[in-house]
């Protein structure tokens, strides 16, 4: 096997590192592979994955925003007094969070400290910075792109961006996946599911009682967001491996964030260099 | 403490530059006054610690600091008869001060003055338990020089620098080049003071050294890892085993020189005389027959000044990388023609966090990530794909395991910080020297 072959993941080929991690959550097998999760904000890593999030034995945890956005109205509708303050508390409910879905055994927490809602306006400086932390893990969950939230949107497209400028430099790129958040299904809100599309078969994973224990939890950790959780359930957490998404064409009717925040993305998409 | 006082004592105002109170405010805080000059003695400007301390001793003569750090100054300025007087009169000053006696007892050995040493460390009176460790400590550090004397750990030394398979900065870049190309496992691992440590064992010699081995011990796990919890733990002291299996298989060994020898011996280092000693018998056995071959334990910086590393960098094998420092394996990716194959990140060493920041590792390197990176380098075959290793004493381990699925590790050690742009010894000051 040559050497960077051996930088595949254990079930080599075409989406065998997928394939591998997929069958371990499947299994409700601990998972020993170092894994990343890119989140948007603090509370996604418990919306999407805080039933399983106990498996994993090396698992990174990049924050992409601290959750608190520019505008000052947030904090204060939280009942901040400024936009520090917010984040700071959401800082404290993250980390209180994880002590309960991973029992503070996460491998590495990074936060990057992107303002709220302003993805869109850092994605060079977040795609050579996703760069150099997913070239230390060998898979990485993030968010679908799939119109439901832009910070989401600009998450997953910067991952698959961060991912395949790796590959183009000839090394190594980890195994790209993906855990739910939301989206507009037929008029309504849906959360807890992919955007249909039969081309991307997904798995179902169940939560024990423990795990949605764990995740109920979690949810009451993140305080400033008990309004947003109570849309989200506890049923079975579901992952993918990711498409290849086109930055260039939104993901299915209009974005809940807009007609217009959509173009805002895919120009700073657009304008990026390619890998 | 705030810092303006120090500052001041230190004749500088807050924003490091020469202020008008000078160094007369040595008087509003002595101990101030004292770090003030300690800081100014580690920074070079001799001339201005000895202006604050000779001010300090004036207006507190009774006070053994300033007497002390006097001392310092002029044993580094060779006058070892105006080191011992001013000790003297630290001693006069207070003689029960632990810190004194240890400077005492160090120059005097250093100097090759045993018995004046021992009998100095004999009239000391401990005052609690710390003390009594401490004057056990500098006890056994002078037994330890007795019975292994400068002149035979120069020599072992000597005999290392003359050997032939001691080879210079161009054939070990040879040697990796050559183990790349051919797709041979090589390992190049360097051996300090933190392996020094170690490798030897408190137990050794009948124990008689083991307050000192495991002072040393306890202050290398404080470097590494922030504590010393360390020290007794089973399944790391399993890890020595596998650190002198490293060494016995390793292709090339980075090993202390007959300059540095003396230097320790000269200030009759509590670290440095044992952990050099420790690691020359180590190797001792080494020279007798078929085995590695040797350069000295600052190669990493040679191959970097050199430009072996980027030529090896640049050759096209696939690169590897373990170190502390997030931005690295990125940093060698955008370099054309670099391929990076896998990166595995480690925590920093906890001495060095004011410097490199933190990383946002959470889990400790041992057990924790030395399992998780043991694990992954297992999973690999490793053949023609190049590893730069930066990761202290568990660092020679993972060069061992990559060798063993070969691989070509190097242990480039406090490069991957100046690389970073990272100044975590006093040699890499100068970081315009180092960049990738």
């Amino acid at each position: 096997m040559s050497a960077v072959a051996t930088t595949q993941p254990r079930d080599a080929g075409p989406g065998g590192g997928e394939r591998d991690v997929l069958a371990h959550l499947a299994a409700r097998q601990p998972l020993d592979r170092a894994v990343a999760l890119v989140t948007a904000h603090p509370d996604d890593e418990s919306i999407g994955m805080g039933g399983v999030m106990a498996g994993f034995q090396n698992l990174t945890l990049l924050q992409l925003t601290d959750g608190a956005p520019l505008d000052l109205a947030a904090a204060e509708a939280a009942g901040f007094p400024t936009r520090r303050a917010y984040a700071a508390a959401r800082r404290g409910e993250l980390v209180d969070a994880l002590q309960v879905t991973i029992e503070g055994r996460l491998s590495r927490l990074t936060c990057y400290e992107i303002p709220d809602g302003s993805l869109v306006d850092h994605l060079g400086v977040l795609i050579e910075r996703l760069a150099e932390d997913l070239i230390c893990v060998e898979a990485v969950f993030t968010h679908p792109f799939e119109g439901g939230h832009i910070d989401h949107d600009a998450a997953a497209l910067a991952v698959q961006v961060a991912c395949a400028r790796l590959a183009a430099r000839g090394g190594h790129a980890p195994a790209r996946l993906e855990f739910t958040s939301y989206h507009r299904h037929h008029g309504l809100v849906r959360s807890g599911r992919f955007r249909d599309d039969p081309a991307c078969p997904e798995i179902a994973v169940p939560l024990t009682p423990e795990a949605a224990w764990r995740k109920e939890a979690a949810f009451a950790c993140h305080r400033s967001q008990a309004d947003n959780l109570r849309f989200f359930g506890f049923g079975p957490e579901r992952f993918r491996r990711a498409p290849v998404y086109d930055a260039t064409r939104p993901p299915g009717g209009e974005p809940m964030y807009g007609e217009e925040a959509w173009r805002r993305l895919a120009a700073a998409m657009t304008a990026l260099a390619p890998p | 403490m705030s810092g303006a006082p120090l500052a001041a004592a230190a004749g500088r105002g807050p924003d490091g530059r020469r202020g008008p109170a000078g160094w007369a405010r040595a008087g509003a805080d002595p101990v101030a006054a004292v770090k003030a000059a300690e800081r100014l003695r580690e920074d070079g400007d001799i001339l201005e610690a000895a202006v604050i301390l000779v001010e300090l001793c004036r207006i507190f003569p009774d006070l053994p600091y300033g007497w002390r750090e006097i001392a310092i100054l002029r044993q580094r300025a060779g006058d070892a008869a105006g080191a011992a007087r001013d000790l003297a009169r630290a001693f006069a000053a207070d003689p029960g001060d632990v810190l004194t006696l240890s400077q005492a007892v160090r120059q005097l050995a250093g100097a090759g003055r045993p018995d004046a040493a021992e009998a100095c460390l004999a009239g000391f009176r401990p005052r609690d338990a710390d003390d009594r460790l401490r004057a056990d400590q500098l006890g056994q550090l002078l037994a330890f020089m007795r019975r292994h004397p400068e002149a035979e750990a120069r020599a072992l030394a000597m005999r290392v620098r003359t050997s032939p398979r001691h080879i210079g900065v161009d054939a070990v870049e040879a040697l990796v080049a050559a183990a790349l190309a051919r797709r041979r496992p090589l390992s190049l691992i360097r051996l300090g003071d933190g392996e020094g440590a170690w490798i030897g064992d408190p137990d050794d010699e009948g124990g008689r050294y083991r307050a000192l081995h495991r002072r040393n011990r306890k202050r290398i796990l404080r470097t590494w890892f922030g504590g010393d919890d360390l020290i007794d733990r089973p399944d790391f002291l399993a890890l020595r085993a596998r650190l002198l299996a490293a060494v016995e298989e390793a292709t090339i060994l980075g090993v202390t020189y007959p300059e540095r020898v003396r230097h320790e011996y000269g200030i009759a280092s509590l670290a440095g005389v044992p952990c050099c000693t420790n690691v020359l018998a180590c190797v001792a056995p080494l020279l007798g027959r078929e085995g590695p071959a040797f350069c000295t334990h600052d190669i990493h910086l040679e191959l970097h000044l050199s430009g072996a590393l980027h030529r090896l960098l640049d050759a096209g094998a696939p690169v590897g990388v373990i170190s502390c420092h997030p931005g690295l394996a990125g940093a060698l990716a955008r370099r054309p023609g670099v391929r990076v194959g896998a990166s595995l990140l480690i925590p920093e060493e906890k001495r060095f966090t004011p410097v490199i920041g933190r990383n946002g590792t959470l889990a400790p390197h041992f057990p924790t990530v030395f399992h998780q990176v043991v694990a992954r380098l297992r999973e690999g075959d490793w053949a023609g794909m190049l590893w730069l290793v930066a990761a202290g004493y568990l660092g020679k381990l993972y060069c061992h395991e990559i060798a063993r699925r070969g691989g070509v590790a190097v242990d480039i050690g406090s490069v991957a910080d100046a690389w970073s742009g990272k100044a975590t010894r006093p040699g890499l000051s100068d970081l315009g020297r180092y960049r990738l």
